[in-house]
């Protein structure tokens, strides 16, 4: 009712208000098999609408919204015949200065130890020179299904240090309660250093106060040389202490919990860019257990070639060195995106093949073609896509799939926007 | 370190934080949005072609979008949001980060194959493997009771 309010006030508070308007309607169809073996045709569609609305472009206030949902036009498809999901919606103002932001509603929280979606208040501040405050405190949306939203609580902030040329340094802490239980807690550190030569180091730190464990440290140094870019990298994580088996988390993640294992993944990406149009890139993974399993690699190569705008062809090579054959396997993908403004036309391949096989199956192979145009000055699009799939799961499946994605984009009280 | 020692020492960081910045001159602020896509022309995804190696007022460089870059963004997201904010809205970010959505990123832009989204093709299949090598990937998306709903008709 407030954020209602103060949006009314809002075009004659300011000279302009923008309004950003998108939908996307998705339709589907496929075949559906029951247990009972009989095939059904499920064609569930979807919308997915986003709105925002006042100074999009500048300081002030403004109210942004996004949801979906889902209504089945054919059989019964994924419990019940509709469903959806408010993912966000707040309002925003911005200080004329821009060193003030806040938000109230439900909305995400990115900051540091906190990627969450939560229904409350979130503030953010570079009022001291380069010192960034934030907090914010609410009510955990991923908790309403679990006994009620009675006394659950989020609350948390973030503070930052930044030396322009030399390093960004913050601070995070987050506190999570499902009905007056404490079901996490946690405090974390965010890292850039900066070499000269233009190599810098990044890395983010996590540690669980409820368990008394770090949960996570994952840190990777990027050394630029000419054409050439390597990226080596060091993540650990402790499964007692990054997972948790509390109301907060989910299954099958509670059972590693009490695993007591723990996972250090080291490597490097290496990035090759021979000339403007074309990306060459090599990683290579090594995954070390302190107790299930022995060590695995993952190799991939990827080529890149791109002729103009949006428009690319792309081949990738990968394989996967289990500790065994249950966990091994072969991947080849090959696609295209050819832009023809107004439209375009896609495709992509892909095969895996498994060292073990996966309910009798050793492979999976799955194809899709697609294309689409723009109307109206480009605020209607329609894409169509048509996929195949034959792996472990689907036997000669095919499906397809129309999108039509609108956009309005309207200035009142000024010049209409360029889409 | 104990997790009382692991406080004072970030307090006592955060007080050195405030000491130097009380010295500080102004920082430089990020503008309110950034041009959109469509008036980039030819010099998307790389912010090193327009802003250059310079690594003051503000270092780009390391939110260059390589073809890894959605593997790897974390890293640079928790850094400041408030860049990924300059072109992504939280719609953007809500068709992987989302606390509940039944389409797979892959699959809601099935046609932009060129946006190397997680779980492309037969994933379904896959996932038993990349899950047991590395279930922290798939913890930070489906980790909690409403993300999981998608999981919890084989896994419970």
């Amino acid at each position: 009712m407030l954020a209602a309010g103060l949006l009314l006030l809002m075009p004659s508070a300011s000279s302009a208000a923008d309004l950003h308007v998108t939908s996307d309607t998705i339709m589907r169809g496929f075949d559906r098999q029951t247990a009972n073996g009989k095939k059904l045709a499920a064609v569930p569609a979807y919308e997915y609408l986003q709105l925002d609305y006042g100074n999009l472009k500048s300081t002030g206030l403004s109210l942004h919204a996004n949801g979906w949902g889902r209504l089945n036009l054919g059989d019964n498809y994924n419990d019940g015949n509709n469903t959806g999901e408010l993912l966000h919606a707040y309002l925003q103002y911005v200080s004329p200065g821009r060193d003030v932001l806040v938000r109230a509603g439900r909305q995400y929280v990115f900051e540091g130890v906190a990627r969450d979606n939560i229904d409350g208040i979130y503030a953010k501040t570079d009022l001291v020179p380069a010192v960034v405050l934030s907090a914010y405190a609410g009510s955990p949306v991923t908790l309403d299904s679990s006994n009620g939203r009675k006394d659950d609580l989020i609350l948390g902030g973030k503070i930052s240090h930044s030396r322009p040329g030399l390093y960004d340094l913050g601070a995070s802490y987050k506190y999570v309660a499902d009905n007056g239980r404490r079901d996490e807690e946690s405090i974390g550190t965010d890292l850039t250093l900066l070499f000269p030569g233009a190599a810098y180091l990044l890395g983010h730190s996590a540690y669980n106060l409820v368990s008394g464990g770090w949960k996570e440290h994952s840190y990777e140094l990027r050394l630029p040389l000419k054409q050439f870019t390597i990226q080596p990298f060091f993540q650990y994580f402790s499964y007692a202490d990054f997972f948790n088996n509390r109301n907060n988390s989910a299954n099958p993640f509670r059972f590693l919990q009490g695993s007591d294992n723990s996972l250090t993944v080291a490597g490097t990406e290496a990035f090759w860019y021979p000339s403007e149009h074309q990306e060459y890139v090599l990683r290579f993974k090594n995954y070390d257990y302190d107790k299930r399993f022995s060590n695995s690699q993952l190799y991939s190569l990827l080529a890149i070639w791109k002729w103009k705008i949006l428009s690319e062809v792309g081949a990738e090579f990968g394989r996967m060195q289990g500790n065994d054959a249950e966990n091994s396997y072969y991947l080849g993908r090959g696609y295209f995106f050819w832009n023809i403004s107004p439209g375009f036309i896609t495709a992509d391949l892909m095969y895996v093949n498994y060292d073990k096989a996966i309910y009798a199956k050793n492979s999976s192979l799955f194809t899709s073609v697609g294309g689409g145009t723009k109307f109206f000055n480009d605020a209607l699009s329609l894409k169509l896509s048509f996929d195949y799939s034959n792996d472990p799961y689907f036997d000669a499946d095919y499906r397809w799939m129309l999108k039509l994605n609108y956009v309005l984009d309207k200035t009142f009280a000024g010049a209409v926007r360029k889409n | 370190m104990k997790p009382l020692g692991y406080i004072v020492l970030l307090t006592a960081v955060l007080l050195l934080m405030l000491l130097v910045a009380c010295t500080a001159r102004n920082a430089y602020r990020l503008p309110a949005t950034h041009p959109q896509l469509s008036e980039l022309g030819e010099r998307r995804e790389f912010c090193t072609k327009c802003h250059g190696f310079k690594k003051e007022p503000f270092d780009f460089e390391r939110y260059n979008h390589t073809s890894l870059f959605t593997d790897s963004h974390r890293l640079v997201a928790y850094q400041d949001e408030r860049v990924c904010a300059l072109c992504h809205s939280q719609t953007f970010c809500s068709d992987c980060h989302a606390t509940r959505v039944e389409l797979k990123p892959s699959l809601k832009n099935q046609t932009e194959n060129y946006r190397r989204v997680q779980h492309r093709g037969d994933y379904l299949a896959r996932h038993r493997i990349e899950g047991r090598m590395d279930p922290t990937s798939c913890f930070r998306c489906h980790g909690n009771p409403k993300s999981s709903q998608t999981c919890q008709s084989c896994h419970g």
